[in-house]
């Protein structure tokens, strides 16, 4: 798995951004900002159906997506093709995970939450002050013509991406993520694709909802909260990141565990605070990485902070480092 | 190697028990991943010392007894967390790779200290080291490092864009508890 995934990401492609000059005087150009746009309403309105191959990482995936906006909402089916089977079902804010290997249903709700997603394009504009924005080639992904469009990020808090998107409807066929040496971390390619036309309904019907009736579940619970006013708060934000929504939600099998979420309007780093039993060791502070995600966890008074965000290392530690408890 | 592995992780048959500690007391390359796995999975623990290498060395020596296959607790995973003490002598081993499972790797620059202003932070010699570690992993906190990803994908930075795609991070992961 790990020779196909290193075989397939094809250095030459990225030359362009393997010069700095490029990315120096990169500046964001607006038609770019309205292909960001496009993208984003893209996904609210169009009905598709396909397979896409995901990669981080080490690890490469292929996954079936069904994706149908109809007026009640958006439905959508995620059925992972390689190993076990496993299945993601969303139903207009619900999102229900079947982990077949540990019997296992999570649901994850937002009560009295906007709806997903959280991340919207309003912050489009915000973005240019974080990254260069920059539109290139044209370029044929799984079939369809697709504009190249470049985020290249102005300091070390934040990925680099290039995406594609086809050219008639906006939609996103293709992204890849870079990290500060332009080595990709992680990247998404459809490789078979309907867009529109005659969906068959029979895609979306969960493969597990009848033998996953015994299964343990997982609820979320997740309600919005005041952080602050239970004494958390951040000394201080990588540029451009704000605060975009704070929660209280079960994770597993623990209850009450804070979750804040930063986002600079694209990247998104979750904050979760959940009590520990007795004080936490300092020496088990650490950080690990898949792909493009960071997790950090260290210990706050008894309390232990995990920081998870498709950012850079520096940028889940920075966030981390600054959570505080005064009370 | 692989077989070096399951023994530590106590998965060999018990006839092979003598066999493998043969090997590992004639083969000096053995010897030494026998103690970078002891070490790894002390680590993992949290019941880092340095002065491992001869606490290893007095196990093999001393207590046959602890080399004896263990079943596998139940509960939580072992692996519940890969620690990064402070202390120089543990410095060495701060890139643990799994292999049957997700890639998550620790991030030797951050783990050895902090982020200096200007990068100048000198990372400790990085041993990878394969693990096969299929239970779940769990962070310091108990908690499955997939639930904290399932919950945040939701704001992952592209589902403005991708809908529901990014949750394929979290299936994903999903597999290393049953495959081998």
């Amino acid at each position: 798995m790990t020779t196909v995934c290193s075989r397939l990401l094809q250095p030459v492609r990225f030359l362009p951004f393997l010069l700095p000059v490029s990315a120096a005087i990169a500046q964001t150009d607006p038609t770019a900002l309205q292909w960001l746009q496009r993208i984003y309403t893209a996904t609210q309105t169009l009905s598709y159906t396909g397979t896409f191959v995901y990669h981080q990482g080490q690890q490469v995936e292929t996954t079936r997506i069904t994706h149908i906006v109809e007026p009640s909402g958006t439905r959508e089916r995620l059925e992972a093709l390689d190993g076990v089977p496993r299945e993601i079902i969303r139903t207009g804010d619900e999102v229900v995970c079947y982990l077949p290997a540990s019997m296992t249903v999570k649901i994850d709700k937002q009560h009295g939450q906007q709806t997903f997603p959280a991340v919207l394009p309003e912050q489009i504009k915000d973005l240019s002050e974080n990254y260069s924005i920059t539109r290139g080639e044209v370029e044929r992904v799984g079939g369809y013509r697709c504009q190249t469009i470049s985020l290249e990020p102005k300091d070390r808090m934040r990925y680099g991406h290039r995406l594609w998107a086809d050219v008639n409807t906006g939609m996103l066929l293709k992204a890849k993520t870079f990290n500060e040496k332009h080595e990709v971390v992680e990247q998404f390619a459809f490789t078979q694709l309907q867009i529109g036309g005659n969906i068959d309904r029979d895609r979306l019907k969960p493969r597990f909802s009848r033998e996953s009736r015994g299964w343990r579940v997982e609820d979320s619970g997740a309600t919005s909260a005041n952080l602050a006013e239970a004494g958390w708060s951040l000394r201080a934000k990588p540029a451009g990141f704000r605060t975009i929504t704070e929660l209280v939600r079960t994770l597993g099998n623990t209850s009450g565990v804070g979750h804040m979420v930063l986002s600079d309007g694209l990247a998104a780093v979750s904050v979760f605070i959940e009590p520990a039993a007795g004080k936490p060791a300092v020496s088990q502070t650490g950080l690990v990485r898949q792909g493009a995600t960071n997790v950090y966890v260290r210990p706050v008074g008894n309390y232990w902070v995990t920081v998870v965000g498709e950012t850079p290392a520096e940028s889940v530690k920075y966030i981390a480092d600054a959570v505080e408890y005064r009370k | 190697m692989e077989k070096l592995s399951a023994f530590v992780d106590g998965e060999v048959q018990d006839g092979d028990v003598q066999s493998q500690l043969a090997r590992i007391e004639s083969d000096a390359g053995l010897r030494s991943a026998w103690n970078t796995y002891h070490l790894i999975g002390d680590a993992l623990r949290g019941n880092v010392s340095p002065d491992l290498t001869s606490r290893v060395v007095a196990r093999l020596r001393d207590e046959p007894a602890t080399l004896a296959p263990r079943r596998k607790p139940a509960g939580l995973g072992r692996w519940a967390w890969l620690a990064m003490p402070a202390a120089a002598g543990v410095a060495a081993v701060t890139l643990v790779v799994w292999t049957a499972a997700p890639i998550w790797q620790a991030e030797p620059q951050i783990a050895s200290g902090p982020i200096a202003a200007g990068g100048t932070a000198a990372p400790g010699p990085v041993t990878a080291v394969s693990l096969s570690a299929p239970e779940p992993r769990t962070l310091a906190s108990g908690i499955e490092v997939d639930n904290y990803l399932f919950a945040h994908q939701r704001y992952a930075p592209t589902s403005a864009m991708q809908g529901v795609v990014p949750y394929a991070r979290t299936v994903t992961d999903e597999r290393r508890g049953v495959s081998k």
